[in-house]
């Protein structure tokens, strides 16, 4: 029976470097969980053990046994290399699904906003202090809002949001939809006016929106224009 | 080790130690990655564990046919990784479709 060991142990060199060899040789997918480092850590475990069958060999066969000593401390080395090999795939394919729900994430999110952009009322959003920290492209043109690509918000405008009685509150700053901030669930009509006295009057629907820590952070707010005068 | 005629060294249990402790994190990383025709690569690790017990045991208990279970294993090993690595290069190197 010792006589098939050498045998056995040739065999098993050579299918080892084959196993290393086409491993090395692979091209996967980019998505693929084998990737550069998998195969790198697979093939040295394999390129173990094709020393080891060849020592084996040698050894089994009366020729040498000068690698004995050495193949001790190579086994060792064989279960952390395929087992890192195997957490490397582990991990590549965790990150490769946090990839996918990223894009996913990413298109659904250009897929709303060009819907938002192609609804035919203005669309804002508003923070906690009447700011507005979004636009479509109906509410940009309405009111006259640019984005101001170094800040990545709004160039300030200059019309100012008027209160019932059909002046300024006290306190608003130009361009903030200050009574809105904090309103839950509204319908009512918003005027704004320019500094060359031209008004316009806003049909707002509005819903607010909650903070982190559960307050109201702002809100939503959709408009048409009903009326244009001075 | 050694007495008796009981032949057992230490690298060999050191080997077998590692083994065993490591399998369970080598098949939970194994079985939560998407490797295509995993199993093979499972196989591949379970009869390498036949191989390191067969070595020690041979130190106790025949010998000369646990010496060839031990290189036998090696063999059938070496085969089921192979195996594993076709079926990698033949699936793309992952289960799911791009």
């Amino acid at each position: 029976m010792n006589a098939l060991v050498p045998m056995a142990d040739a065999v098993s060199a050579v299918l080892f470097l084959a196993a290393a060899a086409l491993v090395i040789m692979a091209r996967p997918r980019k998505d693929a969980a084998i990737d550069r480092w998998f195969r790198m850590f697979f093939a040295a475990a394999m390129g173990l053990y094709v020393i080891v069958g060849v020592s084996n060999a040698l050894e089994h066969l009366g020729i040498s046994d000068a690698f004995d000593v050495y193949e001790d401390y190579i086994e060792i080395l064989f279960v952390p290399l395929i087992l890192y090999a195997a957490h490397q795939a582990y991990m590549r394919t965790g990150l490769n699904e946090r990839l996918r729900s990223y894009w996913a994430l990413s298109s659904q999110y250009d897929l709303t906003l060009h819907v938002i952009d192609t609804v035919p009322c203005g669309v804002v959003i508003v923070d906690d202090t009447g700011r507005v920290t979004f636009a479509n492209a109906r509410a940009r043109d309405q009111l006259e809002l640019s984005e101001d690509p170094v800040t990545g918000g709004f160039r300030p405008v200059d019309w100012i949001a008027l209160g019932a009685d059909g002046e300024p509150e006290p306190g608003v700053e130009p361009g903030r939809l200050s009574a809105f901030a904090g309103l839950t669930d509204a319908e009512v009509e918003q005027r704004v006016r320019w500094p060359d006295g031209r008004t316009v009057t806003l049909s707002v629907s509005s819903t607010s929106m909650a903070s982190r820590s559960g307050g109201i952070g702002g809100s939503i707010v959709a408009f048409e224009v009903v009326a244009v005068g001075r | 080790m050694g007495e008796g005629g009981a032949e057992v060294q230490p690298n060999e249990v050191v080997n077998l130690a590692i083994s065993v402790l490591l399998a369970p994190m080598f098949y939970l990383a194994v079985t939560r990655a998407d490797l295509p025709d995993r199993s093979w690569l499972l196989a591949g690790y379970a009869v390498l564990l036949v191989a390191f017990v067969a070595t020690i045991a041979e130190g106790f208990l025949l010998p000369e046919s646990l010496n060839f279970v031990e290189h036998l294993c090696y063999t059938v090993a070496a085969g089921l990784f192979l195996r594993f690595v076709i079926g990698v290069r033949r699936m793309g190197g992952g289960r799911a479709s791009a």
